[in-house]
C-alpha cells in the first residue's frame, strides 16, 4: 500500500515537473515574418488616401503598436500584445480588451506585404506594405492620454 | 482743333453718361426732392465734405485735372475744376476748394486699386458754410457721378472707461491654481483665457468659460508672419508689452511721407497717436481711452516676458508673435468718419494684413439688413470687400497669401447696446460678428445678439460680478492716460479681439503645419471651434441688468469660441466611424463644435454611389441635431453638411441672417466591434 502512495506521488511529481517544463518550451506563437513596421495600403480594396492612416509595429516578443489617425485629428497610439501562429492573429490591447476581431493573416512572397482578413460576416480585408514609420507618427500619444493627441514639442 | 478736341470730349463725356450705371429716377421725400444717388443723409456728416463715385469714363478728365493743378482752387480764387463742364459749373457754385481721391494714388497698389474701382471715389471739399443737401442734390444731377456719400462721423461706439489694474494686486483667490506655460505675472487675472472659477473674479465664474487658450499654446503662439491690422484707436506702439509685436512697414509709402511705420492715423491724416486730447462739439473736454491698445494687447500682447499680461497670439517671447499694424481711425476722444475707415481698410488690404480687427461700430439702428447697408455705405461696403478679396482677382484686393485663394477676414464687435441684432458692418454677410459673455460664460448684459451675430467670445462684465472690474478683461492700456500700462475693459470690443486672436492664431498653426485654407474653410472652422452655452440659457442673470437668458437662445452665435478646436481642425478632419447594420444617431460635435446639437442643418449631400458603396437604405438626415445613418456595407464615403452658423437661416440681401459653414468629412462603415478603440 505504503509503494503504492510512493508511486502516485512520484506520478505527480514527474507530471508537475513536465507541466513546468513545456510550459517553459512554449512560448506564445509569434510569426517572426511579422515583425516590423507596417503602414495601410488598403483596405476592402480601397487606399485610404486623405481620409484616415494606419500604422502598425510588430515585435518579435509579441508586442506591438497601432498608430492610428481615424477618428481623431492627430496620430493617436493603441499598445498590446499578440500570437500569429502562421495563419491567425489574434491579442488584446493593453487595457485588457481584446482585439476587435481575430484575423486570418497571409505574408506577401517577398515578405513586404500582409493580408489580414477579419473573422466575421462582413468583409474587412486589411493590405499592410513594410515601411518605416514616420518620427513625428512614433511620437503620437497613447490613446486616451493627453488632450493634445500628439506629444508635441513644447516651446519651453 | 482745339474746339475739335473739346467736341470729342464732349461726346465722349456724353458716351460715359450712356454708359454709366444705372441710375434710379429721382423720388419725393420729406417734401422735398432727394436723388436716389445721393445713399445716407447728411445727419452726422462731415460739414464741408462730400464723397462721390464717378463713372468708369469720366474719370480720365477729373485724373487730367488733378494732374493740371486746377483740382485746388487757386491762388487767384478760381474754384477747384473737374475737366467735365456740367460739374464745374457747380463747383463754382459751391465754391469748392478742392477735389482729392478717397483712396491716394500709390504706386505700389495703384493696379489693385484701379481694377476694384475704388480710383473712382473722390471728395469734394468746400466751405464749412455750405449746406450740404444743397451741393449734395447739385452734384447729384452731374451724370458722370453715380454715388453720393455724404462723410458720415460715428462717435465710438465703446465704453471709453478703463480701470487701470492696481499695483500690488491682492492674489486671486483660485479654485485651482492657474497653469499655464508662460511666466506674465498678471496672466492669471486673464480669466478669460484660463477661467478656473476664480472666487475672487466672480462668485459665479465658470471654469472652462474661456478660450482654452492655454492647450492651443501648447502648439503655437503665433508667427511673425500673420498680420493683424488694429481698425481702431492708435495703438501704443512703444508699449514695453506691445512693442516686439507691432508690425513694421518693411518700405514706408510716399503718400504718408514715409512715415508709416507701424500704421497710419487716418483720422488726422498723421503718424499714430494714442494720448491726445481734444474738445467736442459742445465744448467737453476729451481725449483717447486706450482702446485701440487694449484691444492689441488682447490680440498679441508679448508672451513669456515675465512682463505684464499675456495676449492670445502674442508668441512665446522670441519674437514668433502675430504683428500689430494699427490702422488708427479714433482720435483724442473723438469721433471717425467713412472716409477714415475706408482708408484704414484699404491699408490694411495693401499691406497685407489677413484680419481686420474692428471693435467699432454703426449705431444706425435702422440699417438692418445688407441691402440697407450697401445703398447707405456704398465706400465701406467696397473697401471691405476690397479687404476681403485677393489682389490677383479681377476686383483687386488683399496683398496677403495666407489663405488659398487670398483675401482677408474683417472681424466686427456685434454692439453694446444690447438690440436684438449685430450692429453693422457686423452684420454684413461676409463679416464675422463677435457677441460678448461674462466670467459665468452667459451672455454679458450689455451684449447685442440675434441676426448677425455669429460667434461669442469673453468681453467681461465689469458690473454686478463680486470681483468688480476683476470681472472685465485685462489687457495693456495706456500709461500717459489711465496711469498704468494695465487695465480692465469691457464690452464686445473686448470679445472681439479674442476672435481675432484665435483665428490668428489659426492661421500661426497653419502655417507652421504648412497647410493652406481658403477664406471659406477656414471661416467654417473657426466658427464650428465652439464651445455650447446654449444648455445654459434659461432664467434670469442679473448683473449689469436683468436679463432673461430665454431671450439669448439660438442668438449668440455658433457658441463660445474656443482656441484648441481651431487648431485641431487644421491638424485634419476626423473620420466618422460608423458600425455597419445599425441605425446611428451621432451627434456632429467633432465637426460643428460644441453647439452641434443646436445647430440649423441646411444640407447634406453624398453621391448616389457613395450611398450604394456603403448600402445606405436611405439617404442620411439630420434629425434633431444628429447625424441619422444607416449602412449596410463595409467602406469609405465622403459626405457634405452645411450649417448656420448664428441664427436660424443665412443672411440674405433683405433679412440679418448667419453665415453657411459647409464641412466635408469621410464616413468610414465598418463591422468590426470597438470602433474607436483601435484599428485592429
Amino acid at each position: 500500500m505504503m509503494k503504492r502512495y510512493i508511486y502516485i506521488l512520484l506520478a505527480a511529481i514527474s507530471a508537475f515537473v513536465l507541466y513546468g517544463c513545456s510550459k517553459e518550451e512554449a512560448p506564445l506563437p509569434v510569426d517572426k515574418g511579422l515583425a516590423g513596421e507596417w503602414v495601410l495600403s488598403s483596405w476592402n480594396g480601397t487606399a485610404p488616401g486623405e481620409d484616415f492612416s494606419v500604422y502598425m509595429a510588430i515585435r518579435e516578443d509579441g508586442t506591438f503598436d497601432i498608430f492610428e489617425k481615424v477618428v481623431t485629428p492627430v496620430y493617436v497610439r493603441y499598445s498590446g500584445t499578440f500570437t500569429a501562429d502562421g495563419t491567425t492573429f489574434s491579442g488584446t490591447y493593453n487595457d485588457g480588451r481584446p482585439l476587435n476581431a481575430t484575423y486570418g493573416y497571409e505574408l506577401g512572397d517577398d515578405g513586404n506585404s500582409l493580408t489580414m482578413t477579419a473573422s466575421g460576416s462582413v468583409e474587412d480585408v486589411c493590405v499592410y506594405t513594410r515601411t518605416d514609420i514616420p518620427d513625428d507618427v512614433l511620437s503620437a500619444s497613447e490613446a486616451g492620454g493627453t488632450k493634445s493627441g500628439t506629444d508635441i514639442p513644447r516651446f519651453l | 482743333m482745339k474746339y475739335m478736341n473739346r467736341l470729342l470730349a464732349l461726346a465722349l463725356i456724353m458716351l460715359a453718361s450712356c454708359t454709366a450705371e444705372n441710375l434710379p429716377e429721382p423720388e419725393a421725400g420729406n417734401g422735398r426732392y432727394v436723388s436716389e444717388k445721393i445713399c445716407n443723409t447728411s445727419d452726422n456728416a462731415v460739414k464741408g465734405k462730400i464723397i462721390a463715385k464717378f463713372s468708369e469714363e469720366a474719370v480720365p478728365y477729373v485724373e487730367a485735372a488733378v494732374a493740371r493743378g486746377v483740382a485746388t482752387k487757386s491762388g487767384s480764387g478760381a474754384a477747384a475744376q473737374s475737366g467735365i463742364e456740367a460739374l464745374d459749373e457747380i463747383l463754382e457754385e459751391i465754391d469748392a476748394i478742392s477735389i482729392k481721391r478717397v483712396f491716394p494714388v500709390s504706386e505700389r497698389f495703384e493696379g489693385n486699386t484701379r481694377k476694384a474701382g475704388l480710383h473712382r471715389w473722390y471728395s469734394f471739399t468746400f466751405s464749412e458754410e455750405q449746406d450740404l443737401d444743397e451741393a449734395a442734390e447739385m452734384l447729384a444731377s452731374v451724370a458722370e457721378i453715380s454715388t453720393i456719400q455724404f462723410n458720415s462721423t460715428f462717435s465710438p461706439s465703446f465704453s471709453q472707461k478703463a480701470i487701470p489694474l492696481p499695483a500690488g494686486a491682492a492674489p486671486a483667490v483660485t479654485r485651482s491654481i492657474v497653469r499655464a506655460d508662460f511666466n506674465d505675472p498678471e496672466l492669471l487675472w486673464q480669466w478669460h483665457y484660463i477661467n478656473n472659477g476664480d472666487l475672487a473674479v466672480s462668485q459665479t465664474a465658470r471654469p472652462g468659460a474661456d478660450i482654452n487658450v492655454a492647450e492651443a499654446w501648447k502648439l503655437t503662439a503665433g508667427d511673425s508672419r500673420i498680420i493683424v491690422a488694429v481698425v481702431d484707436e492708435g495703438v501704443k506702439y512703444t508699449h514695453p508689452d506691445l512693442a516686439a509685436n507691432m508690425w513694421t512697414n518693411p518700405e514706408p509709402s510716399e503718400e504718408y511721407d514715409r512715415q508709416d511705420i507701424h500704421g497710419w492715423n487716418f483720422i488726422d491724416d498723421g503718424p499714430i497717436t494714442w494720448d491726445k486730447e481734444g474738445k467736442d462739439q459742445y465744448g467737453q473736454e476729451t481725449s483717447d481711452s486706450g482702446h485701440g491698445t487694449h484691444v492689441a494687447g488682447t490680440v498679441a500682447a508679448v508672451n513669456n516676458n515675465a512682463l505684464g499680461v499675456a495676449g492670445v497670439a502674442g508668441g512665446t517671447g522670441k519674437g514668433d508673435g502675430v504683428r500689430i499694424m494699427s490702422c488708427q481711425i479714433f482720435s483724442k476722444g473723438l469721433g471717425t468718419n467713412d472716409e477714415a475707415i475706408c482708408n484704414a481698410i484699404k491699408y490694411a488690404a495693401d499691406h497685407g494684413a489677413s484680419i481686420i480687427q474692428c471693435s467699432y461700430g454703426n449705431n444706425d439702428t435702422a440699417v438692418t439688413s445688407e441691402r440697407d447697408y450697401r445703398k447707405k455705405s456704398p465706400l465701406e461696403r467696397e473697401a471691405l470687400d476690397y479687404f476681403m478679396s485677393p489682389a490677383s482677382s479681377p476686383e483687386g484686393g488683399n496683398t496677403s497669401d495666407v489663405f488659398a485663394d487670398g483675401g482677408g477676414i474683417a472681424i466686427y464687435a456685434a454692439g453694446n447696446d444690447g438690440l436684438s441684432h449685430s450692429n453693422f458692418p457686423g452684420g454684413y454677410n461676409d463679416c464675422i460678428s463677435v457677441t460678448a459673455v461674462g466670467p459665468d460664460g452667459l451672455p454679458a448684459y450689455y451684449t447685442c445678439y440675434g441676426p448677425g451675430c455669429n460667434i461669442a467670445a469673453p468681453g467681461g462684465e465689469a458690473t454686478g460680478h463680486s470681483g468688480g472690474e476683476r470681472a472685465g478683461i485685462l489687457s495693456t492700456l495706456v500709461s500717459e492716460i489711465s496711469g498704468s500700462d494695465y487695465g480692465y475693459m469691457q464690452g464686445t470690443s473686448m470679445a472681439c479681439p479674442h476672435v481675432s486672436g484665435v483665428a490668428a492664431l489659426g492661421l500661426s498653426y497653419a502655417l507652421k503645419k504648412d497647410r493652406k485654407f481658403t477664406r471659406e474653410e477656414f471661416t467654417s472652422m473657426l466658427l464650428t471651434s465652439v464651445n455650447d452655452i446654449e444648455s445654459r440659457l434659461e432664467g434670469t442673470k442679473k448683473t449689469g441688468q436683468t436679463i432673461y437668458l430665454e431671450d439669448y437662445q439660438g442668438k449668440m452665435g455658433s457658441g463660445l469660441i474656443d482656441a484648441y478646436q481651431l487648431l485641431m481642425q487644421i491638424e485634419g478632419t476626423p473620420c466618422l466611424r460608423v458600425p455597419v447594420d445599425e441605425l446611428q444617431m451621432i451627434p456632429l460635435t467633432q465637426y460643428f463644435g460644441g453647439s452641434a446639437e443646436n445647430l440649423t442643418y441646411r444640407s447634406l449631400e453624398i453621391s448616389d454611389e457613395d450611398m450604394e458603396k456603403l448600402g445606405m437604405p436611405a439617404k442620411p438626415e439630420m434629425s434633431d441635431g444628429k447625424l441619422m445613418i444607416r449602412c449596410n456595407k463595409p467602406g469609405v464615403a465622403h459626405i457634405t453638411i452645411s450649417a448656420i452658423a448664428g441664427g436660424k437661416r443665412p443672411g440674405t440681401d433683405t433679412v440679418m441672417g448667419g453665415i453657411e459653414v459647409t464641412k466635408e468629412f469621410a464616413i468610414i462603415a465598418r463591422g468590426t466591434a470597438g470602433m474607436d478603440d483601435g484599428w485592429l
